[in-house]
């Protein structure tokens, strides 16, 4: 069934589709106003808090560095969670609803060899 | 929009060349083990060159030239945009800033890595999902498809001149001092390599490139990282404290902060290469740079180009 078949306003208006688009939007919207707010804290910090920065902890590493390598392991966890969630729920939510549509979907690929 | 972008031949080189010879190069001095620098260069492009002849083999249409034909696994297209991610910028760019200006070179790599965030939050799917072949199909799915393709046009040609310039003078320089011929001949030299991957082999071997380019840049940043790190006994604090301790650090944080410095001890100065504000002076120049990597590098083309090679969103 090519695309143009679907009935699209009533992808949209069934509830399940609308649920999906709900969680969706909350999902990356709190993630991305998150890892905003917790990366632009970093900039602000430098600018702003240079001797907040600078208070030495572990040896010679201070606040800073610490702050800094902090980014790395929330950015890590931000992909993992949203991997997680997305992969156990979503996406079945998503593939239910094109099954009904749009029927069986394709399987997915092999991969490209060179 | 176009693949040309991937300039991938010199961050290669540089990735594997510590590994063969580096620890030679810096004991001797380059003219002596110019004939390993020779074959591994001449390896790699053979490598590469060989997956770019297979592609070419298999592509047929305008889906295969520009998408891979949407058969790129999500695997295979991760490696392909950390490939892509691994340019000269945060290769070598990062490690010469955080050697001039310490922690002001680091907010660079942190600003790239939450760039990934919002590429995968909010730039992956819908590309995905509305995209055919180039960027500029996003713009014209919603907009006059001829006004939104010229502007594109435009703005894609002019952001590749400025970049690419950058990027091809530092391949040239990298490759003339490595094999020592002149500046000009390599920089065509790595012009026509690009363009050779890209026109015979489209998508396919440029992904194929870009993984293997990924693989061998991963490798050769852990063994570099082994080897710096190995004589202190993989301990943070104590590899800083050498940092710290450090004269000629200290001498180059004195330059930067020129009448400042008077007051400073040498154990002072030291510390400061560990703190913000060397390379930034005002606050603002901070916030500006944190916006141009978060969001800047998440519309980078060749990144977002890649999101039209996998056969689904999920």
């Amino acid at each position: 069934m090519s695309q143009t078949d679907v009935d699209w306003s009533a992808v949209i208006r069934d509830p399940r589709f609308q649920a999906l688009h709900r969680r969706k939007q909350k999902l990356l919207f709190g993630l991305m106003a998150f890892s905003v707010v917790y990366y632009f804290l970093l900039p602000v910090g430098a600018a702003y808090y240079q001797s907040l920065f600078a208070i030495k902890v572990w040896g010679v590493v201070n606040v800073g560095l610490l702050f800094a390598l902090s980014e790395f392991v929330v950015a890590w966890g931000i992909a993992y969670y949203y991997a997680r969630h997305a992969g156990a729920q979503l996406d079945r939510m998503a593939a239910e609803i094109s099954a009904d549509f749009l029927g069986r979907r394709k399987a997915p690929a092999q991969g490209v060899a060179p | 929009m176009n693949p040309v972008l991937k300039r991938w031949l010199p961050w290669l080189l540089a990735g594997c060349l510590p590994l063969v010879c580096g620890p030679a190069m810096a004991a001797e001095g380059s003219a002596h083990y110019r004939w390993v620098t020779f074959s591994v260069f001449g390896a790699v492009i053979a490598l590469t060159m060989y997956v770019t002849w297979l592609a070419s083999k298999r592509v047929r249409s305008a889906s295969d030239f520009y998408t891979a034909g949407g058969g790129v696994t999500g695997l295979q297209n991760g490696w392909a945009i950390a490939g892509d991610y691994l340019s000269a910028a945060s290769f070598l760019g990062i490690a010469g800033l955080i050697s001039l200006y310490g922690y002001d070179g680091f907010m660079y790599s942190v600003g790239w890595l939450v760039a990934y965030i919002t590429v995968l939050l909010v730039i992956a799917e819908p590309c995905r999902n509305v995209g055919r072949y180039t960027l500029s199909d996003i713009l014209a799915y919603r907009n006059d498809p001829k006004k939104s393709r010229i502007v594109g046009a435009i703005s894609v040609i002019t952001v590749s001149t400025f970049y690419l310039t950058a990027q091809m003078v530092g391949g040239g320089v990298l490759v003339k001092t490595l094999i020592g011929i002149d500046y000009e001949t390599s920089v065509v030299a790595v012009g026509v390599l690009m363009l050779a991957y890209v026109l015979f082999g489209g998508m396919v071997a440029t992904t194929w490139v870009q993984i293997i380019k990924a693989v061998l840049l991963v490798i050769a940043s852990l063994v570099i990282v082994m080897l710096v790190w190995v004589p202190y006994g993989f301990s943070l604090p104590g590899f800083l404290q050498d940092v710290v301790g450090d004269p000629k650090v200290q001498a180059r944080v004195a330059t930067l902060l020129g009448d400042k410095a008077t007051q400073m001890s040498a154990a002072e100065l030291g510390q400061r290469f560990l703190e913000p504000g060397l390379y930034f002076k005002a606050p603002i120049d901070q916030i500006s740079l944190g916006m141009a990597l978060v969001f800047g590098t998440a519309g980078l083309p060749h990144i977002l180009m890649r999101f039209f090679t996998v056969p689904t969103a999920l």
